[in-house]
């Protein structure tokens, strides 16, 4: 009762083994609520591992490989893009371009395929264009969000020492906020996940595991369905914790508890 | 009480003139005059230490970012050094209310990256960042990011890097401002040690703090408005300089206990109420 009670105490921060044992509790609730019960539209855990194995069998991994390959080609240029545009609108010459080029991400990829067909001479390029396109007006809009957000008495520190104007630009908006392009990066990857499979789906030709959801989908698959979506989730909770990673190992500053006193 | 020093003031180190700051037409600062000399005391290295005053909203950071080099005037001038040359930024050392620091670097290259702006090569740039550590007891503190340090800490490295970037200049807004009694006291003693590690070493320390700018000045200015007949605001200017050395509150360290320092007190605090 007493745990009970913790569990749904209201901001109570629970020590490390007990955080454990309610995420076990959790996870083994959850698979008996999932086994016992009769949704005619829930496949069964049984039925998801089966449709998992044969998706394997029919070339998942290819297909996830493909789409690796895709989304790190269009993360390259999505970053290399976006941190140009960024960085210029500090200049006010390319500061309504930068503003322009983030609120595109109003707009739909639908329709836009055949204006990126013209630009394009193969399925590869347009679906990476369609990707990197898609990811970089997000990319700008919260990085331009994190530069704007910089206080003013950073910039006037960094002149105070005497730093020329471009000098403050590269300490406080380049260097000092490398962290950050990490971090947006890492919530980038989610986005770029949700773009990916729509990008597959608008181009086929490729395939792709956007190609095999949209197929699986199309023909009421709903376990094939689930055995992709989880798989898709694994994919990217392993790419979240990689990207933790390389910003405790190159960035520990940005993860250091504020001292005290 | 009069001095119980001999000294005398000798020459200009930092002078403003005519200093008027206005925006959008709206008078923000109005004439402002002041002088700050060399404090000479025979067989003892004394640098000088001013408190500016003033109730708050008054203009006391657009002054402090002048006076800095960080902010143009709208008219007047603001000379610095033995040379007396128009301040620009870099010349003054700021440390700001919240001792900002290059969060991304340690607390060595923090100071590094000071004495390289100041013209030093690495190695020597290296060699006086451990040399200024060492002098405010951050050795052990070398290796560490700036979000690792307590508040009184990273003030002491605020203070490190403004000196190593500007020699002599040192201007702090606010060092007293959410500070415990005893941080105080350490924030008034890293202030009188930076002011007595040189003859030319200045401090100007912008605070509404009246007992802690009374314990460690050796002149306190007062900012108040100027009114016109009408009653117009034309802006804040130095409306009183209280000279501390000649009413024998400077350099005693156990100022507070006398009862020179508690009229003082009354008196800028009866005029303070009058800004």
């Amino acid at each position: 009762m007493n745990l009970l009670r913790l569990w749904f105490a209201p901001n109570r921060l629970l020590g490390h083994s007990q955080w454990q044992f309610m995420i076990f509790v959790q996870v083994v609730a959850f698979f008996t609520i999932w086994w016992s019960a009769n949704f005619p539209l829930l496949p069964k855990p049984d039925e998801i591992l089966i449709s998992w194995w044969t998706l394997v069998k029919d070339g998942l991994p290819f297909e996830l490989i493909s789409s690796l390959v895709l989304c790190m080609e269009a993360t390259a240029i999505t970053v290399v893009v976006s941190l140009i545009l960024v960085y210029a609108a500090v200049m006010s010459f390319f500061k309504p371009w930068t503003t322009l080029f983030s609120k595109l991400r109003f707009n739909s990829l639908v329709g836009l395929t055949l204006f990126f067909t013209l630009l394009t001479s193969g399925t590869h390029e347009l679906k990476l264009l369609l990707l990197a396109s898609s990811m970089s007006v997000w990319f700008v809009t919260m990085m331009a969000e994190e530069i704007e957000s910089i206080p003013e008495e950073e910039y006037e520190h960094a002149r105070s020492l005497g730093m020329p104007e471009w000098r403050v630009v590269w300490e406080v908006v380049i260097v000092g906020r490398l962290d950050r392009v990490l971090e947006v990066l890492r919530q980038n990857t989610a986005i770029s996940w949700l773009m990916l499979t729509t990008v597959e789906g608008l181009v086929r030709t490729e395939g792709g595991i956007g190609a095999m959801l949209l197929t699986s989908s199309k023909y009421l698959h709903v376990s094939e369905v689930l055995a992709i979506q989880i798989t898709i989730l694994l994919i990217g909770m392993s790419l979240d914790w990689m990207y933790g990673y390389l910003q405790r190992v190159f960035f520990p500053y940005s993860v250091l508890a504020r001292a005290t006193g | 009480m009069a001095s119980l020093f001999v000294y005398k003031k000798d020459k200009v180190l930092l002078h403003a003139s005519y200093v008027c700051l206005s925006f959008d037409g709206i008078p923000i600062l109005h004439n402002i005059n002041l002088t700050i000399r060399d404090i000479i005391r025979p067989g003892a290295i004394q640098g000088q230490i001013v408190a500016l005053l003033g109730p708050s909203g008054i203009g006391k950071t657009q002054l402090f970012k002048i006076l800095a080099g960080m902010r143009k005037p709208t008219s007047g001038t603001v000379l610095v050094t033995e040379q007396l040359i128009p301040v620009r930024a870099g010349m003054v050392g700021v440390v700001a209310q919240t001792y900002p620091l290059f969060k991304n670097r340690t607390v060595l290259s923090n100071l590094m990256i000071a004495a390289q702006l100041r013209g030093h090569a690495k190695a020597d740039a290296k060699a006086k960042a451990l040399e200024a550590l060492a002098l405010y007891g951050l050795t052990e503190k070398a290796g560490m990011y700036p979000r690792q340090l307590s508040g009184g800490q990273r003030q002491r490295v605020a203070i490190a890097q403004q000196i190593l970037s500007s020699e002599h200049f040192l201007l702090m807004d606010e060092p007293f401002s959410g500070l415990d009694p005893v941080m105080k006291d350490r924030a008034c003693d890293a202030i009188l040690k930076m002011s007595q590690l040189d003859e030319l070493n200045t401090v100007i320390v912008v605070t509404h703090d009246i007992a802690s700018a009374v314990t460690i000045a050796d002149t306190v200015w007062l900012m108040g408005r100027v009114r016109q007949a009408d009653g117009t605001v034309m802006g804040a200017t130095i409306i009183k300089e209280y000279d501390l050395i000649e009413r024998g509150l400077a350099w005693h360290p156990d100022i507070t206990k006398t009862p020179e320092f508690q009229s003082t007190m009354i008196e800028i605090r009866n005029d303070f109420n009058l800004c």
